[in-house]
């Protein structure tokens, strides 16, 4: 195990030691480079060559760790690897994730490889480029569908899954939706009046009705690839949890995920009508509004709070990418979203 | 004392720069989307100085009418309504009057950070 970060040279030979142990075939790294990862894992684009054995031939991968960091309520690797092969059991289209290890990037680091999975992933481009076109008159039935299917992961169905939030267990999901808000809305160095007005309603209106299944948790245009045929992937499971399935279809409405197509409210891609139906008829389950409208309200204030606490990670000197304290002013565009949300009603 | 340029007339002399002149240059596609945050930053700066005075004062009394105060700063009327919030419980009345007065100083603040943001009531 290494005693820091290893370098990327250092990398390649341990990632060679490490699948030819694995797999028992000889294992070459041709090229490995750093992506640009999220907040709390280091990525690299690896290129492999298997000499024999199921993966006989070349492969493309991309090897996920833990980073110093990681975001509140994000999943570890080794957690995100169980949510990943509960997924890809349920049908749902996200690259197998496989060959989990311990220490491989920096000491004591869980880390994974994802296959290869082509397409755009940027929001705007998402939404709006001419050569994606086609695909967006599928995407809102595919996102449903895949939505679906991840949803018939329960408690029961999955028992082994061990990914409950801090002071989660015997709540419903509401009520820890609200901790998890209110636990993180306490780190602000300001006071927000309107975060805490939004969170106000959400405790004196939680749904009464609420069902439980594992969710994305970050469901939403940003976070799935699309080629010109379609949806190729979903991608970033770091926030999948126990929740009421509502969560993923409220948060995906989220304006903020829109990227200025407010008038299809779904990812800006649909209308709220087509999504909720090609969900209700996917999963049958009928979609309530009001409680969408709840999770809705919640997650426009859970976001506000995220974009604080981003820019208190560059004001703190962890971080030092500018983009981190610009979304921090973007704070309030969540925060009126909320209000705004609440005195429309569902 | 100079006053020609004033501070967001160079502010968004350097937003303009930053956006029109340097990004086209700059090949790192993660590097120019920085230059556009960093344009995007400068912006709202001189947004912020052009009427801040007017705005800040509007929302001092937006504050203390709501708390039915005639003292206090504007960081310090916040965090006590951010308390009163916080603690409940409040009434359907309360929390109407509350609201309206949070998203008018928050429409101020949108005209700041992002004056294209759609503040209508019709979106869905």
């Amino acid at each position: 195990m290494p005693e820091t970060q290893r370098t990327t040279e250092e990398l390649a030979p341990a990632v060679e030691a490490l699948l030819s142990e694995r797999t028992g075939s000889e294992v070459k790294v041709k090229a490995l480079q750093p992506l640009f990862g999220g907040a709390c894992q280091d990525n690299y684009k690896v290129d492999l060559s298997f000499s024999r054995g199921d993966f006989a031939g070349d492969r493309r991968v991309v090897l996920r760790s833990d980073a110093n960091q990681s975001l509140p309520g994000s999943l570890d690797r080794a957690r995100e690897f169980q949510v990943i092969q509960a997924a890809v059991a349920a049908g749902v289209r996200t690259p197998p994730a496989r060959w989990l290890s311990q220490g491989l990037v920096r000491p004591g680091a869980g880390a994974y490889f994802l296959d290869w999975a082509e397409g755009e992933a940027i929001g705007r481009r998402v939404v709006k480029h001419p050569e994606l076109a086609a695909a967006r008159q599928t995407l809102p039935e595919a996102l449903a569908s895949e939505l679906a299917k991840l949803h018939t992961v329960t408690r029961a169905s999955a028992p082994s899954l061990s990914i409950d939030r801090d002071g989660q267990a015997g709540k419903g999901p509401a009520a820890a939706a609200l901790l998890f808000a209110r636990l993180m809305a306490d780190r602000m160095r300001e006071p927000h009046p309107a975060i805490e007005l939004a969170l106000r309603w959400c405790a004196d209106h939680v749904p009464a009705q609420e069902e439980e299944t594992l969710v994305h948790g970050d469901y939403r245009t940003g976070n799935f690839m699309v080629t010109p045929a379609g949806l190729s992937a979903v991608l970033d499971w770091e926030f999948a949890h126990f929740s009421d399935p509502m969560e993923d279809v409220a948060w995906i409405c989220v304006r903020d995920w829109r990227f200025g197509q407010n008038q299809l409210p779904a990812g800006g891609l649909a209308t709220r009508q087509r999504f909720y139906d090609a969900y209700a008829k996917a999963s049958g389950r009928a979609v309530d509004p009001a409680k969408v409208h709840w999770w809705e309200v919640m997650g426009n204030a859970r976001w506000a709070v995220g974009s604080v606490m981003q820019g208190e990670r560059y004001l703190s000197g962890e971080e030092s990418d500018l983009e981190l304290i610009a979304i921090a002013r973007r704070a309030v565009e969540m925060e009126y979203e909320a209000l705004r949300l609440i005195e429309k009603g569902a | 004392m100079l006053e020609r340029p004033d501070e967001p007339a160079l502010l968004e002399a350097l937003a303009k720069f930053l956006i029109a002149d340097l990004q086209p240059a700059v090949k790192d596609k993660k590097l120019a989307f920085r230059v556009l945050i960093a344009s995007h930053l400068a912006t709202t700066l001189a947004n912020q100085l052009r009427g801040q005075a007017e705005r800040q004062g509007a929302e001092l009394q937006r504050l203390r009418e709501l708390l039915g105060r005639s003292d206090g700063d504007a960081p310090a009327l916040n965090a006590a309504l951010a308390e009163k919030l916080k603690s409940g419980p409040l009434s359907a009345e309360d929390f109407k009057k509350a609201s309206e007065a949070l998203q008018r100083n928050l429409q101020d603040a949108l005209a700041v950070v992002n004056p294209t943001f759609d503040t209508s009531a019709e979106i869905e």
